[in-house]
């Protein structure tokens, strides 16, 4: 297949046209002045609404968590919602030690899809929307009280970071359970978002546990949209 | 080349029209109000469903792995499987170190585009459909090679582990890439029936190793009749 060319369309002349303007802006190639069109990417879904909720510091569980009665938190779409999912966009952590503890052991934080039965009645987190988005229907509990929860399986898992002795220095990183590039630790395309119809969820939990006494902290956060279905 | 200059290219009024509606958004810019078109961007392939799975933790061993007998995980798409390939998107890592004994070897984990023959029977990790919507996973992952005879091919990507040169001081995670995330659909490795990928250690770790690994994928499924 040989290389492109360098081309153009030349259309009518607009001149006498009296209809919509088409944006463009031009430059010169070469000996021609040619429009170059402007576009916006849209999503294919219809969004609703943006939201954004941190968590409360998090401790390290000493024993693992199973994430169907123990876990971190419980994101989830009620059951009685109807035409909306949400979609998760990004659910990311940092975690860091807090005190002169020993940690040679090698918890992960793990993010599983799960369905549900019930109506949650433990503590709520609440998102932070920009006020112009409804208030969201994606519903988060740091407690699954309430619900039934059958694990779907794990999405991710991500290491966290220990101690060999109770001294030294460490750099707390952010990383992501939906991540999808190392630097950004974003999922930038549509499709790569996780989808969470009514009866659905992810659960953040501990599915290694860490030692006795774990002090080590965790900081959470999740990004979702909420889409027309 | 001289820089660019706002501009428009002007249409005939299209006030008697009749036929679809083709959406745009518009802005004013100078005195103009000019049209912008609104597009979606859609994979190039048919997209049948997106996928994620973890491995449980894996041990990290004192002898190098050979990907094809010995090894961490063999991902692969069954041969019986038609019209329909897998094209990885994202492979990473990350790896703890469990006690305060010294660990001063680089091990690393590799994987390796491979063909095969058979039918694995090795304890399966399941895949995760990023909606509930999509088809049951064709990529078959599984933590043991049993039932399957691998011919390695060649090495896509590799990723070193976290290490302790004396058994003391502290270690944060560390997510490796062994292949990473690739934005565009044209970079992602595609596997076709008969094909897969070997996640395996090549380089050997220490006497009575320990540490562990978390190696986590991203996917999707094409359809290809």
């Amino acid at each position: 297949m040989a290389a492109p060319v360098d081309a153009y369309i030349q259309l009518a002349d607009d001149s006498a046209f009296a209809g919509p303007k088409l944006r463009t802006q031009t430059r010169v190639v070469g000996s021609n002045t040619v429009h170059e069109r402007m576009i916006t990417i849209n999503r294919i879904a219809s969004v609703l609404g943006l939201y954004e909720a941190g968590m409360a510091q998090q401790t390290v569980a000493a024993a693992a968590q199973d994430g169907i009665t123990s876990g971190f938190v419980w994101i989830h779409m009620p059951t009685a919602i109807t035409g909306c999912s949400a979609r998760i966009r990004r659910i990311y952590f940092n975690d860091q030690h807090s005190t002169a503890l020993t940690t040679p052991s090698s918890p992960r934080v793990a993010l599983a899809k799960f369905t549900f039965t019930g109506t949650a009645t433990g503590a709520t987190l609440s998102p932070d929307p920009d006020t112009s988005y409804r208030r969201a229907k994606l519903d988060l509990r740091t407690a699954s009280t309430g619900l039934s929860v059958t694990l779907v399986g794990n999405i991710v898992a991500i290491a966290l970071s220990g101690g060999l002795s109770a001294a030294g220095v460490y750099t707390p990183a952010p990383f992501s359970t939906v991540e999808l590039y190392s630097n950004t630790l974003t999922a930038p395309v549509e499709d790569e978002y996780i989808v969470i119809a009514p009866g659905e969820g992810v659960v953040v939990y501990q599915d290694i546990g860490g030692v006795a006494s774990d002090t080590r902290k965790l900081n959470i956060t999740v990004v979702w949209d909420e889409i027309d279905t | 080349m001289a820089a660019p200059v706002p501009a428009y290219i002007r249409l005939p009024d299209p006030s008697g029209n009749t036929g679809k509606n083709d959406r745009e958004q518009f802005r004013t810019v100078g005195s103009d109000i000019v049209f912008e078109k609104e597009l979606i961007r859609i994979r190039q392939a048919q997209q049948l469903g997106v996928y994620r799975a973890v491995s449980p933790q894996q041990l990290i061993v004192q002898t190098a792995t050979n990907g094809t007998t010995t090894g961490l995980i063999w991902a692969h798409v069954p041969s019986a499987v038609t019209n329909k390939k897998v094209r990885l998107r994202r492979c990473f890592v990350t790896s703890s170190v469990v006690s305060t004994t010294a660990r001063p070897t680089a091990p690393r984990l590799r994987m390796d585009r491979m063909t095969f023959t058979g039918t694995a029977s090795g304890t399966q990790i399941p895949a995760v459909p990023l909606n509930s919507s999509y088809p049951s996973a064709v990529f078959d992952i599984r933590s043991a090679v049993t039932g399957l005879t691998v011919s390695l091919i060649a090495q896509l990507g590799n990723a070193a582990l976290v290490g302790s040169i004396t058994g003391a001081s502290s270690w944060g995670p560390h997510v490796v890439d062994v292949f990473p995330a690739a934005p565009e659909e044209d970079e992602w490795i595609i596997l076709a029936p008969g094909e897969g990928v070997v996640i395996y250690q090549d380089t050997a770790g220490t006497s009575g190793d320990d540490r562990v690994a978390n190696v986590c994928f991203l996917w999707d499924e094409i359809d290809t009749a």
